[in-house]
């Protein structure tokens, strides 16, 4: 899971996810629905995933 | 073929047939997508939202073109219909909604389990199945009421004909799918898993939440036939010469959209499924 998701992390996607966005992104925005649900939005139009599906990539 | 001779199709045309009527109102879509009419206002009924159950709709759910059953060895076909639509460009298309199921949220990114969604299992009788590999048909998740515009990603997991399952390729869901939108999941079935055909449908994982709850689900269709639409507003036939695609006993019959614009049209007209 992706602790504190901010724009310009790195990412990579988890199950069952993994193998449709199986590169590194960054998140380009992070939106709070009105239910507090939050979402990231990644780069290379990978669309937007909550951040339980995501995991920081440290270089 | 029990209607094997013209004079006997052209006998039924003339006084052996059920008569539908359509008049359905327009409904936002997608250029170059499919949309259904199941839960489009008009005539046929708007349908109710498909349940959590799967099951498999009949000619008397509402919503379904009405027709009688037949006694074998006599059979009925879609013979001929003249349907307008609002728009110019696109295609009518007709389906045998054979398994369908609904409920399902687009908020909800846990795992949506699905229990009973498999044609193997299911109750479907053969006539409406066609091949038995189910090569005959079509898997959708279908709309039954918006979504949400956040962008986000469905991945789906499926059995297959062989009985293994798996995950399709994910398909964006979120820029507010319109209620009837169908997105065809043969597409989705990945490369190492070429030549299968989908069997059933076991969970849906949404990647975030659209912001929307809406409702959706997932619908099996066998297509009978379909017809270009090339003007607004000017009635496209089908006759014989096209095609007359069995209608098996009991199947559940609705109109499908092919959109040319950014929405279905509305349609009207009328058609007749012949008995013989």
């Amino acid at each position: 899971m992706l602790i504190n998701p901010t724009v310009g992390k790195s990412v990579r996607v988890l199950a069952p996810f993994d193998e449709s966005f199986p590169a590194t992104y960054q998140v380009t925005e992070v939106i709070t629905q009105p239910d507090g649900q939050i979402v990231c939005i990644l780069t290379d139009d990978a669309g937007g995933f909550d951040p339980e599906y995501l995991v920081e990539v440290t270089q | 073929m029990t209607l094997s001779t013209l004079d006997a199709l052209f006998a039924a045309l003339n006084s052996n047939h059920d008569r539908f009527m359509v008049n359905k109102n327009t409904q936002i879509a997608v250029a170059g997508a499919q949309s259904s009419l199941w839960r489009c206002a008009g005539e046929p009924a708007q349908a109710a939202q498909p349940g959590t159950t799967p099951v498999v709709p009949t000619k008397a759910t509402l919503g379904a073109l009405a027709f009688t059953n037949q006694t074998s060895p006599a059979t009925s076909y879609l013979a001929w219909f003249n349907l307008a639509s609002g728009n110019s460009g696109g295609g009518i298309e007709i389906h045998d909604r054979v398994v369908h199921m609904g409920g399902l949220s687009m908020i909800v990114t846990t795992a949506q389990t699905i229990t009973g969604c498999d044609l193997s299992t299911i109750g479907l009788a053969a006539e409406r199945r066609g091949a038995a590999d189910y090569s005959d048909l079509q898997w959708y998740l279908e709309l039954y009421a918006d979504g949400g515009a956040t962008a986000s990603n469905a991945t789906i997991n499926v059995t297959y004909s062989d009985g293994s399952t798996g995950n399709l390729t994910a398909v964006a869901v979120g820029g507010t799918l319109r209620s009837g939108r169908m997105i065809p999941l043969t597409p989705l079935i990945p490369s190492a898993q070429q030549g299968l055909r989908i069997r059933g449908i076991n969970s849906v994982t949404l990647s975030a939440s659209t912001g929307t709850a809406g409702n959706f689900g997932f619908v099996c269709t066998r297509m009978l036939t379909g017809k270009g639409i090339p003007l607004a507003n000017t009635a496209v036939t089908l006759t014989w010469a096209d095609g007359i695609p069995e209608v098996v006993n009991d199947a559940c019959l609705m109109i499908a959209i092919l959109c040319g614009t950014t929405s279905t049209g509305a349609l009207t007209g009328q058609g007749k499924i012949v008995h013989g």
